[in-house]
Order: structure tokens, then C-alpha cells, then sequence
């Protein structure tokens, strides 16, 4: 009761909470009420963390054996990616797109189902732990990207139409999102990378493994090739910033289609 | 312990009236010393600014209004008549008007930052030459507090309100940290002069100048640490340049998509044009690049207005902090107005009880004294309390000075003079 029911309905206020200090803080600016707002975020990180524990010590794991409690896991980590930028630059108005995220997460985590099943046995192993763990935490740093990718898009609009409004100085800097999108890009890739390779490791290792491993192969293959053109075009800079900031927005959407394909395959799929 | 101001600003009076009272830096430990000399003053503190000149007195006895003008024209150097258009508020009104002043709620430009530091370094200037009072360091304090608080919880000193801030406000709504960037210089005449000031303030470190005339343009490139490239510009300059600032007197563009734009397309990063000049140095045409500003004049002006709507909204926010903040200084002020009749009870039924425990020490047994001590300290301790409690009560209605001038007379001990003093404090208290 207390794990599946009562805190996730805490957490949920906390969030909404939270959505309606960022909100308010957009009307009435007060740097107190924001300092205040980010250690309220830190307390909720931990009430957050406490949740998964309670969740991992229910089954004896990580929480990452159904669709839903990947969802609250990932939102987890988008908080919490969150709050680390947020030490670095205040992003004022930018914080409500990951607020709005989680809390959608976290409901689809709820309808998805938390309490513990017998989901495919290979996630009960440690590699597929750290798989799991490293390509959700990279998910996270690319839905980061696409948040800062939007931003940009915002901000140019706004310099573009000269509409200023109170979004226009709370923003963060352009730089500043350029170089924030390419940080999330080159973290966000390197996690995939890792956790690509984890997961090919263990694949040769456990050949005669359940099936249900493979299963997502082409979708995770398609994820990594997605998230190293994006990383390669940042780096190469073959686009211009606001072209690669739209490319970012772009191929953001197309890799969380194939995260959701991917964790599909693997509950419903067969071998692809 | 009173509080008065007078003074003179933007508002009462005009500029040649305020240039004649601005006190210079080496003049004011003369002023505030010759004041703090008179009989009547406990403290003074002096703000002097290029838009306000303001004595802050704390005087024992409330000064006649025909006095304190005497006064103020006196201390200020200023003509008699001037003495006319300053205005006077005392206690609460006072304290109210230097937590407006802190707050910048009675700046000419509406929540300006630079009047905080100019009340700190008034009231700072006053405590080195010890010429405060309790009064005036509690009422400076509270406002230096106040205002930083006005600051913090309100967006009033958020916004450029100035044209050339306005530009600097764009140019870090781009790039946040300005000397990272490279800023180009076109012409070198006062505006150019002036935009180049304000980004070197902002950080700007990389500058390149474009002047028709060279001289003038070696000349600003020294100035701010440059380097000099052609006049007008070319095409490598705008591929080189992060920030283009330009303030010609050229009757046509100096800057077209034609003649310098043809590389723009190769450009990564964005590129922003502050347009100073009228008419226009650069081709509007530039802004149908995808990731290229051109603001002119006019949009700033649009941008300065906009500010300075927000800050009129937030200045609803920061009078609610200001009055709060007034009734806790207003709550101490009336505590301490009522203070010395309380000493005085103190005092009065201290005597009382140590004088009854000696005179009734026979009844006891000598290890019991301390008990009785104890005990009686006790039982005057809590008579004391509810008086205070009382006392303040009656301040909520106004009566607190009656009570005080009641507790005064019903407590007098030998000690006549004292009484006497308290008695005309509260007397003139009471009528004002």
C-alpha cells in the first residue's frame, strides 16, 4: 500500500507542487521563492530515490521489470539530470518542460503497472541491470538535448519577433543552451554507447540466453545510430546552431519513438 | 529619540537647485559634525546624490518645520528660498520615505540598483565620523535590509531601461558571457564611443573598430584594447564578429547582404546587429538569415518600454514589502519612545523588593534569603511583564505615550531631574 500507492500519490503531489512554485515563479520572479524552489527539487529527488528503494527492496532489484516502473525510473533520472543543470545555470522557465515530463512519466507509470511481476528473467541479471540503467540514464541526457533544443527554438523566435515578455530574460542565454544541448548530446551518447556495448557483450556471453534479449536489437541498434548521428553532427558541426537545435528537437522525438519500441520488444515482442 | 528627514529631488526641484546642493566626498565630515554639534541633535546622516539631497536627523525634541529648512539650507549651502521646495517627513513617514529611496521606488528610473549603494555608503560614511544615533542606525539598517529584500523577491531592478542598456540586454540574451565573444565596432563617433563602454563593462575584451576616418579609429581600438580592420567592413569581418555595433552618420547603409553578406550562409554561430545609426547603417535584409538579428534603435526603445511597464508591476510588490517593513520599524520605534518610563518602573520596583527583602530579612532564616531573593525577583519580573504587555497593547490604539506619562509619574523615585526628562519627552511626544 504504502510503496505502490501512497508514495507514489506523494511524489505526484510533490511534482505538482513543484509545477505550481516554477509556474508562479513566471508571474511573480522572487530569486528567495527560486533558491527555495530548487532545494524543495533536491528534497524531492530524495523522496524520489527513497521511492525506488522501497520499490528495489520490494523485489529484491533495481525497479526496471515493467513497462511502468521504467517510466518512474526514467523520470527519475530526468529529475535528477534536471537538478544537476540546474546548479550550473538557472533555466528559470525552462524547468517546467522536465517537471511536465516526469509527471507524465510517472502517471504512465502508474497505468503501466508497478508492482512487482514476472517480467523476461534476463532482467533480473546484473548486465541487464546496467544495460537497462546506462540507456535510460542516456534517454534522459538526450530528452535533455531536445528540452534545450526547444529552448533555443523559443528564444530565437522571441529575438526574431522581438516579443519581450518575461520568458524572454528568464530563458537561459542562447550560448548558453547551445553549449548545455551539446553537453546532454555527447553525455547522452556515451551512455548509449556504453550500454550498447554492455549489452552486445552479454549477448555473445548468454548466446544461449532467452530470446526476449535479442528481441530489441534493431530498435536499440537504430537508437544508438540515431543518437551518434546527432553526437556527430554536433561535434562536426555541420549545421548551423539553430538548424542543429531543430535536428536535435527532430531526432529527440524519433529516439524516445524508438526507446518506446524498444522496451515494447522486449515485454511483448518476440526475436526481431 | 525622534526621526526627521528633509531634502530636495528630481521631483521638487530642478537641476541647477540639486547641482548647488550636492555635497562633495571632502565637505561631509564638516556638515555632519557641525550638525551633530547642535544641542538639539543626536545624529545625522547625509545622502547626497546627482538626484537627491537628503539630511537624516535624529534630534532630541522635534524641530520647528521653519527651523529645519533654516537648517537644512544651511548645511547644504543652498539659497533660502530652496529651502521651500524641500519636503519634511518625520518618524514613520521618514523611515517610510528611506525604505522607498533604498527600494528604488523613488528613483527617477524606477527600481535602480545604484541608490542601495548610495544609502549604504551614506550611513556608513555617518558611522565613521560617528555622527549616528540608535535611531538612525536601526532606520539605515532596516532600510539597507529592505531594499536588498525589495531586490530579491521582486523583478523592480530587472530589465534594461536604458536604450544602450537595452542593447547589452539582447546582446546577453545570445551571448551571456561577453567576453567570450567578438564584437566589431563601426564608426568610432560618441554613440559607437559610448556602446563600446557599456559592452567593455558588460566584459567585452575582443574588440576589431571600423571608422572611415583611421585616426579615430586607432585611436578607439587603443581605448578599448582593439585591433582596426577597414572601413566599411568586409564580409571576413562579419564571419570573424559575434556582435556588429554600428553608429555611422552614413545616409546609406554601410553594411549590405550584397557587399559583406555573401559568406553569412557558411556562418555556424549567430550573429547580431545593434544598429545604432538613423538612418540605418545595416541592411535590413540581413535578419532574413536564419540565425541573424538585426536590432535597430527603435527596438530597443520597444524593449526599454516594456521593461519599464514590468517594473511599474512589480513596484505594486515592492510598496507591500516596504509597508511591512515599516510597521516593524514603526513597532520598535514605539517601543523605544516608551522605553526610558519603563527603565524607570524597572528601576522603581527593583527598589521596592530589594529594600522590603531587607527590612523583612529578620522574619527569615539567613540560609532562606536566597529563596526569598529568588521568589520576589520573580513575583516583580512578572508584574514588569504585564505592564510591558499592556503598554504595548495601548500602542496598537495610540495610548501607549499616556500610559507612559501615568507609569513616569507614579514611579518618580529621588532621583527628580530624571523624571523630569522623561516627563518632557513624552510630553512633546504627545503633542505631536
Amino acid at each position: 500500500m504504502f510503496t505502490y500507492t501512497l508514495m507514489p500519490a506523494i511524489l505526484l503531489v510533490l511534482f505538482g507542487g513543484l509545477l505550481a512554485l516554477w509556474i508562479m515563479l513566471y508571474h511573480k520572479p522572487d530569486n528567495q521563492l527560486e533558491r527555495a524552489a530548487v532545494r524543495f527539487g533536491w528534497v524531492v529527488v530524495g523522496v524520489y530515490a527513497f521511492w525506488l528503494g522501497l520499490l528495489s527492496f520490494d523485489q529484491q532489484q533495481i525497479p526496471i521489470l515493467t513497462i511502468g516502473q521504467i517510466c518512474v525510473f526514467l523520470g527519475f533520472l530526468i529529475w535528477m539530470d534536471q537538478q544537476l543543470v540546474e546548479r550550473r545555470i538557472s533555466q528559470r522557465m525552462l524547468v517546467v518542460v522536465p517537471i511536465v515530463l516526469v509527471i507524465l512519466l510517472m502517471l504512465s507509470g502508474i497505468a503501466g503497472g508497478l508492482r512487482h511481476l514476472e517480467g523476461p528473467h534476463e532482467l533480473h541479471s546484473a548486465w541487464s541491470a546496467v544495460h537497462i540503467i546506462l540507456s535510460m540514464a542516456g534517454v534522459a541526457m538526450l530528452f535533455g538535448s531536445g528540452v534545450y533544443g526547444i529552448g533555443s527554438i523559443v528564444l530565437r523566435r522571441m529575438l526574431k519577433k522581438r516579443q519581450f515578455g518575461r520568458l524572454f530574460s528568464t530563458l537561459p542565454s542562447m550560448d548558453e543552451m547551445h553549449k548545455l544541448r551539446s553537453l546532454a548530446i555527447y553525455h547522452g551518447w556515451s551512455l548509449i554507447t556504453i550500454s550498447f556495448a554492455s549489452s552486445t557483450i552479454f549477448m555473445f556471453a548468454e548466446r544461449d540466453g532467452s530470446p526476449s534479449f535479442f528481441s530489441h536489437l534493431h530498435e536499440m541498434f537504430a537508437l544508438w545510430a540515431v543518437a551518434s548521428l546527432l553526437a556527430l553532427s554536433e561535434k562536426k558541426r555541420w549545421l548551423g546552431d539553430q538548424r542543429q537545435a531543430r535536428l536535435t528537437v527532430a531526432l529527440t522525438m524519433l529516439m524516445f519513438l524508438l526507446m518506446a519500441g524498444s522496451v515494447a520488444q522486449i515485454f511483448f515482442g518476440g526475436r526481431s | 529619540m525622534k526621526l526627521e528627514m528633509i531634502g530636495l529631488n528630481h521631483r521638487t526641484a530642478v537641476l541647477s537647485t540639486r547641482e548647488r546642493a550636492a555635497i562633495a566626498p571632502d565637505a561631509l565630515p564638516d556638515i555632519l559634525e557641525r550638525l551633530v554639534r547642535h544641542p538639539n541633535i543626536e545624529g545625522a546622516v547625509i545622502l547626497s546624490t546627482c538626484n537627491r539631497a537628503e539630511l537624516y536627523l535624529s534630534p532630541t525634541f522635534h524641530f520647528d518645520e521653519a527651523e529645519l529648512r533654516a537648517l537644512y539650507v544651511e548645511a547644504f549651502g543652498l539659497d533660502p528660498d530652496d529651502g521651500n521646495v524641500a519636503y519634511v517627513h518625520r518618524d514613520a513617514n521618514a523611515a517610510q520615505h528611506l525604505f522607498r529611496v533604498a527600494s528604488g521606488l523613488d528613483s527617477q528610473m524606477l527600481g535602480e540598483i545604484q541608490i542601495l549603494a548610495q544609502v549604504k555608503n551614506a550611513y556608513s560614511s555617518a558611522l565613521e565620523l560617528a555622527t549616528t544615533s540608535a535611531t538612525l542606525n536601526k532606520v539605515f539598517t532596516h532600510a539597507i535590509m529592505c531594499g536588498k529584500q525589495v531586490r530579491t523577491r521582486t523583478a523592480i531592478s530587472q530589465g534594461a531601461v536604458s536604450v544602450a542598456y537595452a542593447a547589452i540586454e539582447v546582446a546577453q540574451r545570445l551571448y551571456r558571457k561577453l567576453e567570450e565573444h567578438n564584437i566589431l565596432l563601426v564608426g568610432a563617433g560618441e554613440t559607437t564611443q559610448l556602446a563600446a563602454k557599456y559592452l567593455a563593462d558588460a566584459g567585452a575584451l575582443n574588440l576589431r573598430v571600423s571608422n572611415r576616418t583611421t585616426e579615430r579609429a586607432e585611436s578607439l581600438a587603443q581605448q578599448m584594447n582593439g585591433s582596426v580592420t577597414s572601413f566599411p567592413p568586409t564580409a571576413d569581418d562579419l564571419m570573424w564578429a559575434d556582435i556588429v555595433v554600428s553608429a555611422t552618420s552614413s545616409p546609406t547603409p554601410v553594411l549590405s547582404v550584397n557587399e559583406q553578406g555573401g559568406k553569412l550562409k557558411q556562418r555556424k554561430r549567430p550573429l547580431l546587429f545593434l544598429d545604432l545609426a538613423v538612418p540605418r547603417d545595416v541592411d535590413p535584409a540581413f535578419a532574413e538569415f536564419d540565425d541573424v538579428y538585426v536590432y535597430t534603435v527603435d527596438d530597443f526603445q520597444e524593449l526599454v518600454a516594456v521593461n519599464i511597464k514590468a517594473r511599474q508591476k512589480e513596484a505594486v510588490r515592492a510598496e507591500e514589502i516596504v509597508e511591512k517593513e515599516v510597521e516593524i520599524f514603526v513597532e520598535w520605534y514605539r517601543n523605544n519612545r516608551i522605553a526610558p518610563s519603563l527603565q524607570q518602573l524597572q528601576a522603581a520596583l527593583e527598589s521596592i523588593r530589594s529594600a522590603e527583602v531587607e527590612n523583612q530579612a529578620h522574619h527569615f532564616r539567613p540560609e532562606d534569603r536566597e529563596e526569598i531573593e529568588k521568589f520576589s525577583r520573580s513575583m516583580m519580573k512578572k508584574v514588569t511583564s504585564m505592564i510591558v504587555a499592556n503598554m504595548r497593547r495601548a500602542a496598537a490604539d495610540g495610548n501607549d505615550l499616556t500610559l507612559a506619562r501615568a507609569i513616569a509619574v507614579a514611579f518618580a523615585g529621588k532621583d527628580r531631574a530624571t523624571t523630569e526628562q522623561i516627563l518632557e519627552q513624552l510630553n512633546h511626544e504627545l503633542s505631536h
